[in-house]
């Protein structure tokens, strides 16, 4: 097998430079312009606007207090899922299955009570918690009929949601509800397959959590370790794969709800 | 003449299908109207100062980008697998793709796993992953709809972002029947819920995720995969292992390089401002997080890509991909990507395939191209397809690939072509010589039909005009004899 030394040797050979330990700065002979309106209110609006445009839906709610109704109303007027269908191996356990939701358990949901609201509402719901078995609990997250999860940011230009494994470090001022400032390695609540394997998914975003562009994302990002797992979600899963018809819903959710604060 | 090459059977046989050539056509034209309506859009927000920049500015940062980190290439790939190996990941490397193969075996074995689950990767089709697999008994099932089409129907892509371009929901009903052992409704919902309810019993169960990247970070060892389905996000959080093989230069240097790839590749690629999933992948599962793989491997791959480094070609490594090369293309558009006969078709396919394999048996891609340009101009990076194939036209003749007789003709031309009395003569005898192949129309023009040998391309489906009985320069002389006459 090739070694790293060999490998690295020979693109160093062919592009005539001498092995080097380290890599020079990139610093383009422009920096990226501040770009887009920067007013709360003015992102939030072109938020929803693209958005909406790529099939996802956004609820505005002005109170903390509405959160978890607003949960509730869009559980009980999503489509049932389909069992046998869009999710394997679940035609055994109807009812009880189709009505169990899962959850992030992080910081960015615990004050809107969901929980209990979800259970007056007859739902179920499921959270990781430290010392789970990880395999147990992603099978519970494939038979549910929803996840809910907290963004740690939103891009308004494209309708983009961003969630990470973790959460993300690197904020500027205070940064509410976006985790603390070094970014975390650990201490792991939420799970990747939340928003991605059942068929609905609701995102609870902040409106002071929204920025115009994807650049200035990145550069928070460079601020603070990455976390394992950092998604920019926009719009259902999409395919158009089969005589370029457009199909929504192919791997992950099929409906995706925000939750506007 | 010699029996057809492969080559132009391919291309005949491509040309005999109606159906797939109205199925590429009608694909490849919808992909690039939507790109040059998001292109449009661009430009206007950009003027608007709501965009980083428009499409022109765009691509010269793509290029300052890829210039530099190419330049820089064994600096960066250091960097980055230092970097992936602090995250936990682990780090291999792969001069060839029997070596790529053997090292996913090997993890494989190590780990007991016989199911693989892949999400869309070209450099996976590149070194046969899949067959490599499955010769060892493994399965490996693609997840992107497309992929997966493409592997129950035992082919190739025909396209590097549509797949399955080619195939008639009819043909896809029956794939998919067959695996269903029933009969599917031919619908777009029955079949994609199908696909979905099959894959993701496959997801749940596998062993191992295999992906591509489509960029990756060195100063953080990110990698990076763009998706509209999701099957990138399944494959990359659901399996206890993740296997990701990366060509070795999809580097860029840093994650604020991103915003400018992520402008222009899903609107080069699909005409979308930006993809479902942009899915960031900064080491395996960390101590106390529920899912993701507790093992990710990273393999560099060079399979030939050191040979373009420091060579007039270098820019053919900023490819990312996107196939606004193909959607563009004249030649494309008529063939589809199966009579290319290499994994990677159209421009970027007929530059990239020999670079990588030599010329023995791709030396005749380079004809499949009428040097128009449009590639270059609709390339995200500015790469200049068109010119390097022409180069690569010159380095093959060079070796002597030509047709003996092409080069004969050429001489001839050159001899009559560099000599004015010779010129004159053959201009004037022309339409003597080629008398048996004249026909002429009812209107008294008059055509060539059936020329012979290797002429009869110019005559097989067009009509090409018959050589003037007085050629230009005598009308021209006699013209103006005339006019000092009055």
């Amino acid at each position: 097998m090739t070694t790293e030394q060999d490998f690295l040797a020979r693109v160093a050979e062919k592009l005539g430079r001498s092995p080097e330990s380290a890599p020079p700065p990139f610093r383009p002979s422009e920096p990226l312009p501040a770009i887009g309106p920067r007013g709360k209110d003015a992102l939030a609006d072109r938020f929803q606007m693209e958005l909406e445009k790529i099939n996802g839906v956004v609820h505005r709610v002005n109170d903390a207090s509405e959160v978890a109704p607003t949960i509730v109303r869009i559980l009980n007027e999503a489509p049932a899922a389909d069992p046998g269908k869009s999710r394997a191996g679940d035609q055994d356990g109807a009812g009880t299955v189709g009505r169990t939701v899962v959850r992030w358990a992080d910081p960015l949901l615990d004050e809107f009570d969901i929980d209990r609201a979800l259970e007056q509402a007859g739902w179920q719901p499921v959270a990781f918690r430290q010392g789970d078995d990880g395999r147990a609990f992603v099978a519970r997250v494939e038979q549910a009929h929803a996840g809910i999860v907290g963004c740690d940011a939103a891009i308004a230009e494209t309708g983009t949601i961003v969630l990470g494994s973790s959460p993300l470090g690197g904020a500027e001022g205070n940064g509410r509800g976006s985790g603390d400032a070094r970014g975390n390695g650990s201490a792991g609540g939420r799970g990747r397959t939340v928003s991605l394997l059942p068929p609905v998914l609701i995102a609870l975003l902040r409106k002071e959590q929204i920025v115009f562009d994807s650049a200035q994302l990145f550069r928070r990002l460079a601020r603070a370790p990455m976390p394992s797992q950092v998604i920019f979600k926009s719009g259902p899963s999409r395919s158009s794969d089969i005589e370029n018809d457009l199909t929504i819903g192919v791997h992950g959710p099929g409906a995706l709800h925000v939750i506007l604060l | 003449m010699s029996a057809k090459t492969p080559f132009l059977e391919r291309v005949e046989k491509a040309l005999a299908d109606d159906h797939l050539r109205g199925a590429v056509r009608y694909t490849a034209e919808n992909l690039y109207l939507k790109r040059k309506a998001v292109m449009a859009d661009l430009d206007v927000l950009a003027e608007k100062g709501e965009a980083l920049g428009n499409f022109e500015e765009l691509r010269a940062r793509a290029q300052e980008i890829k210039r530099h980190t190419l330049a820089h290439l064994d600096a960066y790939l250091k960097q980055a697998a230092e970097q992936i190996r602090k995250n936990g990941g682990v780090v291999h490397w792969a001069k060839d793709a029997r070596e790529a193969n053997q090292i996913v075996l090997e993890i494989c074995k190590k780990r007991g796993a016989k199911k693989l689950i892949k999400s869309k990767s070209m450099v996976t089709e590149e070194i046969h992953l899949n067959q490599a697999l499955e010769a060892e008994g493994m399965e490996i099932v693609e997840s992107d709809l497309g992929e997966y089409i493409i592997q129950l129907a035992r082919e190739t892509p025909a396209h590097i972002v549509i797949p399955a371009i080619h195939k008639t929901r009819r043909q896809i009903a029956d794939l998919f029947g067959a695996v269903a052992g029933r009969e599917l409704a031919t619908d777009t919902k029955t079949l994609a819920g199908f696909a979905r309810a099959t894959l993701r019993q496959k997801f749940m169960t596998a062993d191992v995720g295999v992906t591509g990247a489509n960029f990756v970070v060195a100063e953080t060892g990110t990698l990076c995969l763009v998706t509209n389905e999701g099957n990138g996000r399944l494959t990359s959080s659901v399996p206890p292992c993740q296997i990701s093989v990366v060509g070795m230069e999809k580097l860029v240097p840093r994650l604020e390089d991103l915003a400018v790839m992520l402008n222009l590749l899903p609107r080069s690629a699909t005409g979308q401002k930006i993809t479902t999933y942009f899915n960031m992948i900064t080491g395996p599962r960390r101590p106390g997080e529920p899912d993701g793989p507790e093992e990710l491997h990273v393999i560099f791959l060079d399979n030939g890509r050191s040979n373009i480094l420091a060579t007039q070609y270098q820019e053919v490594l900023s490819c990312i991909r996107c196939g606004a090369c193909l959607n563009s293309c004249p030649v494309y558009r008529q063939l589809g990507g199966h009579a290319y006969g290499s994994i990677y078709p159209g421009p970027i396919g007929t530059v990239l395939t020999p670079l990588l394999q030599g010329f023995d048996q791709w030396d005749e891609l380079l004809q499949a191209c009428s040097l128009c340009g449009a590639c270059a101009e609709n390339c995200p990076l500015g790469i200049q397809l068109h010119k390097h194939i022409i180069r690569l036209r010159g380095e093959a003749v060079a070796q002597g690939r030509e047709h003996p007789l092409m080069r004969t003709a050429l001489k001839a031309v050159h001899f009559a072509w560099t000599r004015p009395g010779v010129y004159k003569f053959v201009a004037r005898s022309a339409h003597l010589g080629v008398k048996p192949f004249t026909r002429r129309r009812e209107d008294g023009s008059e055509y060539l039909d059936n020329l012979p040998s290797i002429a009869a391309g110019w005559t097989n489906s067009r009509t090409m005009p018959a050589p003037a009985r007085k050629p230009f320069h005598q009308r021209w002389a006699e013209l103006q004899r005339e006019e000092g006459a009055k």
